[in-house]
């Protein structure tokens, strides 16, 4: 296993230093600790309840954690607002609200130059540029689903983080954001998170896998990014086999 | 696909810049959907209701001098009850369908504010608050989501004090100046009490998880500021320490003396920094997800 570490400090985009996070008797996070490098894609795979999107809202700034240490773009999460794209959860779009004109309104509050033009190409990016003039209640789940990913990328976002992206997509949805997540590669630094260990292995640079609040094991592609997916499947197969 | 000639995340733009055009922005945005919801026209109907209908009914059953004379002095009688004789005094000059239209709009100030303010405060998900807390913080969020709160009653506000100030005006019983100046002022004055209610009502459902718990403490609170309301002009009416609160602002505001105006407008600043400071404070340790 060969996990990546900067040695200049600048070139990490997130930090996680000893991060934990409690509701109530729960523990989501325990000891937590991550950099990623910049303009790499990470994949954070780990059944359901593993922590991935607790540090992923973490990293957003939408979750406060309880203990710890962490910096997104050298700053604590939620100062960076308009550099960090994100899709934590499962979100809800105000059902009445027309998508273009929603996707308007956080374009602007990104304070992003061209806002519609933004639109524009965020819908074509997802091949949903019909969907403009449509009601968030006239899309389907899946839809609503890819569209909130589309959302994320408005802006060219120096960090952008997926909480389980291609969950709830159909064949031809998950092509999209899978498409888009290939485009996108080394342009930013993406963190996607899966329950599924195989999901991620063609469109990331490294795999993290999480159990219990905890990362157990960390394994990337050489640098020139070439897909070693044998050894990466190898280093991965014991932490995996905790996940069983 | 060139996204490159597009220059994201406004770069070049500095960061208090930022925030206010994020602020306008979330509070456009805000302004809008309340409006153009249920909610709005709603409230602007019952208000209308409440307040400009009765203002203009006592008006009309009134044909003769004497009648309007009694009229007034038992109008008088009512206002020292809940103001100070300076307010009493002012309000006399005034014509009659403002007077009674600028003491019922009070009235219903805090409750019309709690109603539009109970919300913006918490974050719910059905509003798209993950998107759009992932791109402003939340301090541009809770003090823009006051000032759509704020904005909306002015937008309420304007709609019932227009058509008594224009039938005043069109029935030509008081000068039009008067009835200009007259409704100007008391606008003002309304909006400037809301300006103190609507941190409050953030500043508390900032503090709870439900807008029912919301609703429920805005609605105490808005008793205690009532009966303290009533309590200060009973017992301590030249104290001026105790009109500090948002319940008594309007003591300032009506007495038509221009030092006690802005000493509240001042006391309405005070106000407003104080409670969106706690608010902004409170809704960073919130979690969101």
């Amino acid at each position: 296993m060969r996990s990546v570490t900067p040695t200049n400090p600048d070139s990490v985009a997130i930090r996680a230093r000893r991060v934990s996070k409690r509701y109530g008797n729960l523990v989501a996070l325990k000891g937590f600790d991550l950099v990623v490098p910049s303009d790499r894609t990470l994949g954070i795979v780990g059944e359901s309840g593993a922590g991935k999107s607790t540090a992923l809202a973490i990293f957003a700034g939408l979750v406060v954690p309880s203990e710890g240490e962490v910096t997104v773009l050298g700053r604590p999460p939620g100062s960076v607002p308009g550099e960090v794209g994100a899709l934590v959860g499962r979100p809800s779009f105000p059902q009445n609200a027309r998508v273009g004109a929603f996707l308007e309104y956080l374009a602007k509050l990104q304070l992003l130059p061209c806002p519609k033009e933004e639109v524009r190409i965020a819908l074509e990016r997802i091949g949903a540029s019909a969907w403009t003039r449509l009601r968030f209640l006239d899309l389907t789940r899946e839809k609503q689903r890819l569209v909130a990913v589309a959302q994320a990328w408005m802006g060219s976002p120096r960090v952008v983080l997926l909480d389980g992206a291609l969950d709830g997509l159909d064949g031809r949805g998950r092509e999209l954001a899978r498409r888009v997540l290939a485009d996108q590669r080394g342009r930013a630094t993406i963190l996607v998170s899966s329950d599924h260990p195989d999901e991620l292995a063609d469109v990331c640079d490294e795999r993290t896998v999480m159990a219990q609040g905890s990362i157990v094991s960390r394994a990337g592609k050489d640098e020139a990014g070439v897909s070693n997916e044998g050894a990466w499947e190898g280093s991965l197969g014991p932490a995996l086999s905790t996940l069983a | 696909m060139d996204t490159s000639a597009i220059s994201a995340r406004g770069e070049g733009i500095r960061p208090w810049s930022g925030k206010l055009r994020q602020a306008i922005v979330e509070a456009k945005h805000g302004t809008a959907r309340v409006l153009w919801s249920a909610r709005g026209p709603s409230l602007v109907a019952v208000v209308a209701l409440c307040t400009a209908l009765p203002a203009l009914a006592a008006e009309r059953g009134i044909h003769t001098r004497r009648a309007a004379a009694e009229d007034r002095e038992h109008l008088a009688e009512v206002v020292v009850r809940f103001y100070d004789v300076d307010v009493a005094r002012h309000l006399f000059q005034c014509p009659r369908s403002l007077e009674t239209m600028v003491i019922l709009a009070l009235c219903f100030t805090p409750i019309v504010t709690l109603l539009l303010a109970y919300d913006s405060g918490l974050w719910r998900e059905g509003d798209g608050i993950r998107f759009t807390a992932a791109r402003a913080s939340r301090g541009v969020l809770v003090v823009s989501r006051a000032a759509t709160a704020w904005a909306t009653f002015c937008v309420i506000a304007l709609a019932v004090y227009a058509p008594v100030g224009l039938y005043e005006g069109a029935t030509g019983l008081s000068p039009l100046s008067t009835v200009v100046t007259y409704t100007a002022l008391f606008f003002g004055a309304t909006c400037c009490v809301a300006a103190a209610y609507v941190p409050l009502w953030t500043l508390v459902s900032s503090a709870v998880r439900s807008t029912k718990m919301s609703l429920a403490l805005g609605g105490l609170l808005m008793l205690l500021l009532a009966a303290a309301h009533t309590f200060v002009h009973a017992k301590l009416p030249d104290s001026r320490w105790a009109q500090i609160l948002p319940g008594s602002l309007d003591q300032l505001l009506l007495s038509g003396r221009p030092d006690r105006m802005m000493a509240a407008l001042t006391l309405t600043g005070g106000w407003v920094v104080t409670m969106l400071g706690a608010a902004s404070r409170l809704s960073k340790r919130r979690d969101l997800a």
